[in-house]
């Protein structure tokens, strides 16, 4: 019998400091789960993925991009797994290695989120509604919800920056660096 | 080192005598500006009406949200590392009003405590190191806790007799546990005990920590709705008139993606917004010129509104 390769396991939990081999498949990560009706897996079955070493099928579920972050999951766990902090991991390895979502437009919600950020130093939603728009080529859906925003006086048109940005930035940075040192992403995706 | 700001474990907050002015700072964060404009006035008129100071912090910058937290690790604590150096520089225990913000600001916190060693680079970034004494708090715990339920009850002038709510906290208040102020955070029950100071009646349900998919409201609206809708029509079933919450994500994202399935839709209040009300003060009619779904008729057929 083959051994199997642990690589990608020992990965996972060492960026998310958990011990998910700990996981006997409960189901409760899944069976409580608000989004997990939307997803290929559900939380568990990523879990026992990530155990037999299928880095590329886990790098590319929608799952992962379809969590919503809300940590049921992570409350619930009768082992004690941070289950949220690994689907974190996970988007972090997958975006940093590059893999393509196959939620391409929540991640380009959140690259234009931060770019605004970057830019300003706070949010800004005209602007970054406005790329979105363009950039997804969604031009047509929501304009119901995004003129009532408008005539609520929601959102307001003229940005301004913080006087902090180029600190702002700095962080960017520096965090873009301590990513890549953490995951030794300067080696190839396999 | 702040531990926890939990309701029974909050350190030097000063509880002296009863109507002593407390200063806190302020971390308004975006959505005050923007679709949490009347979370932001009625904090603030709340606040104002009760004795309590608020000082904003100079020159704050967004905490990264769901959209740091989703991409990168080291940014999703290295943004709100810049708002905790400056709290610690205003020495001010501070309000974080949004849920998001209060979440992140926290968690960053708690993992810079808990591995000093990863990072090292922040305090190159800004400047100098985080001394780790910043006190971050949701305006709930500072009501429950600083202001108690015998003063609130001692400001109602309009008492809000008939009004039906379930109170909602959503996710961000809730988990995770070790940074949360909710005393349960399965079953929390101050946004009740406010709600029924002020003369509400707060209803019994299942879904007061369920997520509402905020962070999927804008690329994934169809997973949102979907998860809004379950809220709504559970909230819908109790019989309440309105959802009484404590966070802009969650405000909006109820408001803009429910639908009203014939029926007149549910609005979803601001708990700051029902306090204002109770308290009779004078620019509640502003407030719910903001929301998507006016509260107005609703208020005015209880009586509650002229």
């Amino acid at each position: 019998m083959a051994e199997m390769d642990t690589t990608f396991l020992s990965e996972v939990n060492r960026l998310s400091g958990q011990h998910i081999e700990t996981c006997y498949h409960c189901h409760t990560c899944t069976a409580g789960c608000p989004v997990s009706a939307d997803m290929r897996y559900g939380p568990d079955r990523v879990i026992r993925l990530i155990e037999l070493g299928e880095k590329a099928r886990v790098l590319t579920t929608p799952d992962i991009w379809l969590c919503a972050t809300c940590e049921t999951c992570s409350a619930r766990c009768p082992n004690g797994i941070d289950v949220a902090k690994v689907m974190d991991t996970l988007r972090h390895l997958s975006a940093a290695e590059g893999y393509r979502s196959p939620e391409p437009r929540i991640l380009l919600f959140h690259h234009l989120y931060l770019a605004v950020v970057r830019f300003l130093g706070r949010s800004h939603e005209a602007i970054m509604l406005g790329l979105y728009k363009l950039r997804s080529l969604d031009l047509l859906s929501d304009m119901d919800s995004g003129l009532v925003l408008v005539l609520r006086g929601k959102i307001p048109i003229l940005p301004r920056r913080i006087k902090g940005v180029a600190g702002v930035r700095q962080i960017f940075e520096a965090a873009a660096r301590a990513d890549k040192l953490a995951q030794g992403t300067d080696h190839a995706r396999e | 080192m702040q531990e926890s700001n939990a309701f029974c474990d909050k350190g030097s907050v000063v509880t002296g005598t009863p109507e002593a002015s407390l200063t806190y700072g302020y971390y308004p964060g975006c959505s005050a500006h923007a679709t949490a404009q009347e979370y932001d006035a009625s904090v603030k008129a709340v606040f104002g009406a009760l004795g309590l100071k608020l000082v904003e912090i100079e020159d704050w910058n967004c905490c990264g949200a769901s959209s740091a937290h989703n991409l990168s690790h080291n940014l999703s604590v290295g943004l709100p590392a810049r708002n905790l150096a400056l709290i610690e520089q205003s020495g001010l225990e501070t309000v974080a009003p949004c849920a998001a913000c209060y979440n992140r600001l926290r968690v960053a916190q708690e993992e810079i405590a808990a591995h000093p060693d990863e990072f090292g680079w922040l305090g190159e970034a800004l400047g100098g190191p985080l001394q780790g004494n910043a006190v971050v708090r949701s305006p709930i715990s500072i009501m429950v806790e600083d202001v108690g339920l015998e003063r609130i009850a001692a400001h109602v002038k309009r008492p809000l007799m008939g009004l039906k709510v379930v109170s909602y906290y959503g996710c961000l208040l809730a988990r995770p546990r070790s940074i949360s102020e909710l005393a349960d955070t399965e079953h929390p029950y101050e946004l009740d005990d406010i709600m029924r100071t002020l003369g509400a009646e707060p209803l019994t349900w299942s879904y007061a920590v369920d997520c509402c998919g905020g962070s999927l409201s804008i690329s994934r609206s169809d997973v949102a709705r979907r998860m809004t809708q379950t809220i709504v029509d559970a909230a819908r079933a109790t019989g309440a008139h309105a959802i009484i919450t404590a966070c802009p994500l969650c405000q909006t994202n109820l408001e803009m993606r429910q639908s009203g399935k014939g029926q007149a839709k549910m609005p979803a209040l601001y708990f700051t917004e029902a306090m204002g009300l109770a308290f009779d003060l004078p620019d509640t009619d502003k407030w719910w010129k903001k929301h998507l779904v006016n509260p107005r008729p609703m208020l005015s057929k209880l009586g509650l509104v002229a």
